[in-house]
């Protein structure tokens, strides 16, 4: 049976990266005696997915993964089993059953929205300027792996808010092959330090 | 929450800057987090390498189980943060913290150091600075924590005695109760600090280096140990526990890929094969094992704790085990089906132990693990190793034809009294294993060589011998390098650099306290990381200090000198160590004494421990089915 779970990565598991997260799942889904398919071959291999890997450092209130489980199970079974065994840097917030022949979570994945806490220093009316004029180009380039990208078509939303002292930036990135945003390249683009921002994944986009 | 959130939030913004900041979170699974304030003692328990290596250490977790299974104490761990995030923590002024409750070392009752090996002192004396604690054991006064310290290279805890105000000597289960206790009633007293190490050193099995003064000759041998307090026990007599307390099950599960994630149950502690070079072997007696339901027990619940997919069974010799059979044959029932791997390392050359590790083999095909040692009868005598050429090649071709194709051999060289003979013979040995390789597996067939170099050890046999010269070794390994140049034989080796330093600690005097401060100060750390190259730091540490490294690497020990570790009873006679030393002089074999007893002195040591579990087990009934 396969199923799909939405869970939050908690600020405890923010620096946990995807193959470790994966590593986490499978510890936690054999604590709750759930056994998992294996695939064929020499070396068989549990049937797991996550549906996007999160950038090392943030969090997230809504992640996917599916799993497909070698015993029947009623989705609210599975959830009681899990919540009973899972580390403190995952909270489960539901299991759903879907159809096996379901395309892969990471290929229907189409954006994700980020919203991220900013450094209470931050002057929120000079930020809406650089907002505006990031908006207005067609083209900012960052680097990945040495080589030059345009980020400024992965973005497709990007807006601040303030609520008393602190100042939020919501964003809404591509989440394609090949056409991934990362929002620490939006934040650079904005001259702002990720590393005293609290960066958190709020959607998935299918 | 108790957490000093300025710290806290000055921590969160260093780690996206370090690599690997999982390291520094805290937060897993299994982690203990007691309420700091309610709580009357508080223990730091240090491991002083990174985390990766740190977190799986077994001392350390049975320590933190006992300790927080006190309503009155609690225990958080520290390890020594990887030189990126030191550098940030120094600039930005981060004192060193416990991951639980990210509260700095300073603000401990006592904080702990495992020591399991020499080349973790720099890093002690880093950490310790690190944390704001002075690095000297008399610069400490009652605002400051208690430093002890504990493992195995505490056997000799000379040349660390400058730093640490207590080691524990031995088995730390039920010691360390008894310091908690100690500390507390002296904390509630509100006594002077002298008060508290006084009271400390009439726990058995605990050394306080401050209320003892060594003399020295003038060519740098010890002269004589005395005892300046009455309260100053001598010699100090190591601790054991009778019976091994329930294993601890509910190991703390990383967020982060660790050297060995897996569960880690003991099921024998001691050894009785006597091999001379081996420390361990010497000073973990006697032999106590566990009962094998209690064993299962402990299995079953760690797996349903951590969801771990690997156990290992720790012991220094698995196949010595009583019970292995029925053991090996309940695990395999319960578990290889599931996916679960079950490892059980240090089996013997024989093929009693390829029937156990089928059994166990599964799904999984690792490699074949086996230690010769040595590969002459000459050398096997002298190391009391008795391991046939034969045997090992029956051995080895058990292993291919029940589907293994990878065999590791251990082998150490620099042995007493080696010659290029020997070596040539660890060069022959390996291609005829790799040779029945061939014949049974074919082209799959391959051979790892492990060949380390031997460094004498304090308590052991060859507590007198010199360590082999770095010119020598070099030639045994250019020796061994240009003779095993097949593809299919893998050879590693030790740098003679890091043999060195192994050889001055292990068997140094109290005045290496001074060479380990200079080196530290000079920038030695992370000791048993080769990518760090401290060698000519502590050479220069050693001239600074008006010492002589070859004196304490280099130099046979006379049978009558005083040693700097003479003052710790590890167990065994020093008169068996010596009839032991000139028994590898003569070559002369000495029987397991599980066949017959050599009389080291471990069972009148511990008379009034003694109990059927531990008392010199009998030979094990090693009748198996093919």
């Amino acid at each position: 049976m396969r199923f799909r779970l939405t869970f939050q990565k908690t600020p405890a598991m923010r620096f946990t990266g995807h193959l470790d997260l994966q590593h986490t799942w499978m510890r936690a889904l054999r604590r709750a005696g759930i056994a998992l398919e294996h695939s064929q071959g020499f070396h068989p291999l549990p049937k797991i997915q996550l549906a996007s890997a999160l950038p090392l450092g943030c969090t997230g209130t809504a992640e996917i993964l599916d799993i497909w489980t070698e015993a029947e199970w009623q989705p609210a079974q599975l959830e009681q089993q899990l919540q009973a065994v899972l580390p403190p840097g995952i909270k489960l917030i539901q299991a759903q059953q879907i159809d096996p022949s379901a395309p892969k979570v990471q290929v229907a994945l189409r954006a994700q929205e980020y919203l991220v806490e900013l450094p209470l220093e931050t002057d929120a009316v000079a930020l809406d300027q650089r907002v505006r004029a990031l908006l207005a180009v067609a083209e900012s380039m960052a680097e990945r792996r040495g080589k030059p990208v345009n980020i400024r078509p992965l973005i497709q939303e990007l807006q601040i808010s303030q609520a008393e002292l602190r100042v939020t930036l919501f964003c809404r990135l591509s989440a394609q092959e090949s056409a991934t945003g990362r929002p620490d390249e939006v934040l650079a683009a904005l001259g702002i330090d990720s590393a005293a921002c609290q960066i958190e994944r709020t959607r998935l986009i299918f | 929450m108790p957490i000093s959130l300025t710290l806290s939030e000055k921590i969160d913004r260093l780690l996206p800057r370090v690599q690997k900041p999982g390291r520094y979170t805290g937060g897993e699974l299994n982690s203990i987090v007691k309420d700091w304030q309610q709580i009357q003692t508080r223990v730091a328990l240090v491991f002083p390498d990174i985390y990766d290596i740190g977190l799986p250490n077994l001392g350390m977790a049975i320590l933190y189980d006992l300790l927080n299974k006190r309503p009155d104490t609690l225990a958080e761990r520290c390890y020594a943060p990887w030189v990126d995030m030191e550098a940030l923590m120094r600039e930005h002024g981060i004192p060193l913290y416990s991951l639980e409750t990210r509260h700095p070392l300073a603000d401990f009752d006592i904080v702990g150091f495992t020591l399991p090996y020499e080349s973790l002192y720099t890093n002690v004396l880093n950490t310790l600075d690190l944390a704001g604690i002075p690095l000297r054991s008399a610069d400490r006064n009652e605002q400051h924590p208690l430093v002890i310290a504990g493992g195995h290279a505490a056997y000799n805890p000379e040349p660390m005695h400058a730093f640490i105000d207590a080691f524990v000597i031995g088995e730390g289960e039920e010691v360390i109760h008894e310091i908690v206790d100690v500390y507390q009633r002296w904390k509630a007293a509100g006594s002077p600090r002298i008060d508290l190490l006084t009271a400390l050193a009439g726990i058995p099995g605990v050394y306080i280096p401050a209320l003892y003064s060594v003399q020295y000759h003038p060519d740098g041998r010890v002269s004589s140990f005395t005892a300046d307090h009455p309260a100053a026990a001598l010699p100090i007599q190591k601790r054991i526990v009778g019976t091994l307390p329930p294993p601890v099950t509910n190991f703390i599960v990383p967020y982060i890929e660790i050297v060995h994630d897996r569960v880690a149950i003991e099921i024998m502690r001691g050894c009785t094969r006597g091999c001379r070079f081996c420390h361990a072997g010497m000073i973990n007696r006697p032999v106590r094992e566990r009962p094998v339901a209690e064993i299962l027990a402990a299995v079953d619940a760690s797996l349903q704790a951590t969801g771990h997919q690997e156990v290992a069974l720790l012991s220094l010799s698995s196949s010595d085990y009583t019970h292995i059979t029925e053991l090996v044959d309940e695990l395999a029932k319960r578990y290889t089906r599931e996916h679960i791997v079950i490892s059980l390392p240090s089996l013997r050359i024989e093929s009693f132990s390829v029937q156990i590790m089928d059994k166990l083999k599964g799904s999984r095909l690792g490699g074949f693990t086996l230690a010769p040692e040595a590969a002459t009868d000459r050398m096997r005598g002298i190391i009391n190793k008795p391991v046939s050429t034969q045997q090992l090649l029956d051995t080895a071709r058990a292993i291919n034809s029940r589907g293994w194709t990878t065999i590791k051999l251990y082998f150490m060289i620099g042995h007493p009294s080696e010659t290029l003979e020997d070596v040539q013979a660890i060069i022959d040995l390996c291609q005829q294993v790799y040779r029945v390789g061939r014949e049974v597996a074919g082209g799959r067939a391959k051979v790892h060589a492990g060949v380390s170099t031997f460094v004498p050890k304090a308590h052991t046999p060859f507590q007198w011998t010199a360590c082999d010269e770095p010119e020598s070794i070099r030639k045994k390994q250019d020796m061994l390098r240009s003779q095993l140049k097949n593809p299919n034989i893998k050879l590693s080796w030790t740098d003679t650099k890091d043999t060195q330093m192994e050889a001055w600690l292990s068997r140094g005097d109290r005045r290496l306290s001074e060479v380990i401060l200079r080196a530290w100060q000079s920038g030695a750390k992370f000791d048993a990381w080769q990518d760090q190259h401290n060698h000519e730091t502590w050479l220069k540490a050693f001239a600074e200090a008006g010492l002589d490294p070859a004196f304490y690497a280099f130099r046979p020990r006379e049978l009558d000198e005083t040693l700097p570790w003479d003052h710790i009873n590890a167990g065994v006679r020093k008169k068996y160590l010596l009839a032991e030393y000139k028994n590898s002089l003569l070559g002369v074999f000495r029987e397991d004494c599980r066949e017959i007893c050599h009389a080291c002195g471990i069972v009148p040591l511990f008379n009034a421990q003694a109990n059927e579990d531990w008392f010199c087990p009998l030979p094990a009934n090693r009748e198996v089915q093919a």
